[in-house]
């Protein structure tokens, strides 16, 4: 039964272990619920807040996000106008302790490109997740990858890029069973450091 | 040469050098994609399928007028991206 409350003043007549019982369900809510200035407070384990930041890349040899926590089972990682100052890739690594930069990486990458700029390579392993379609050292990219965690050390990445003014884009879908919990994510160029970017994180923990 | 590493609960940032295989293996790759830099120019500059598919029909029809054309075009980025010669 819903309790109505209506006016103001006192309450009177409900006593300890009488009505209501201890679950309130859906319905005894009113049909909008103002939270505004409160702190919802989750059980133990469950999701709730949502974590952002971004940092401008120029003049570092690679960028790691560490000690992300162990709770997290996706993560985002968008970037915005990122050159490397050499012919070269990017390259995704992660790790749990320290970045992992075996060849234990497998997946497929490919592009999209003007003329006869299309293809793909087969499913393979790589050192990092790479996207090496476009290496040029005059090239600018953007774009965003998704790590999701499917079970033990597990990682499967979805990532797409494009190339500033031009019509070609890259992907690459893969994995990576990594030797412990995951708490990093590092975004280096194969070669050179990057001269211009930024790069943003987000995930739910 | 080195990589930030910022730590999402804290804020603290710090310089990691790369380690010596790190360097080591952006050199070989920095060569090898150098070697190869050529492909990939030429690749979004050569003339699309569709077209060697149309000048294919017509030469097939007895025309190579436009067969012709196809390879110059090729020859051309070829010409103007050239491969490096190996020592």
């Amino acid at each position: 039964m819903a309790i109505t409350i209506n006016g103001s003043g006192t309450i009177t007549g409900i006593t300890a272990g009488g009505y209501p019982d201890a679950t309130v369900t859906a319905d005894d809510l009113a049909a909008t619920l103002d939270l505004s200035g409160k702190t919802v407070t989750l059980p133990s384990g469950a999701a709730g807040k949502i974590f952002h930041d971004s940092q401008d890349v120029s003049g570092t040899g690679g960028y790691t996000f560490s000690d992300i926590p162990a709770t997290v089972r996706e993560f985002r990682v968008s970037y915005h106008h990122l050159s490397i100052s050499t012919t070269g890739y990017v390259v995704v690594y992660l790790g749990g302790g320290s970045l992992d930069t075996s060849s234990n990486y497998v997946g497929v990458r490919g592009y999209n490109g003007g003329g006869s700029g299309n293809g793909a390579s087969p499913s393979t392993s790589y050192q990092g997740f790479q996207m090496t379609d476009y290496t040029s050292a005059s090239k600018t990219y953007s774009g965003t990858f998704t790590c999701s965690k499917i079970d033990g050390n597990y990682w499967e990445i979805n990532w797409h890029q494009h190339e500033q003014n031009s019509a070609s884009q890259g992907f690459f879908t893969g994995y990576i069973n990594l030797g412990g919990t995951l708490d990093r994510v590092d975004m280096s160029p194969s070669a050179g450091t990057w001269d211009n970017g930024t790069i943003a994180i987000t995930y739910i923990y | 040469m080195y990589r930030i590493e910022k730590n999402v609960l804290t804020g603290e940032t710090v310089k990691v050098p790369l380690s010596a295989e790190e360097i080591a293996q952006r050199e070989v790759t920095k060569a090898e994609l150098d070697a190869t830099q050529y492909q990939r120019d030429r690749r979004p500059e050569y003339p699309d399928l569709a077209v060697l598919a149309d000048a294919l029909y017509w030469s097939n029809q007895g025309d190579n007028t436009k067969l012709d054309e196809y390879y110059a075009a090729c020859a051309a980025v070829k010409a103007k991206y050239p491969k490096p010669e190996v020592n």
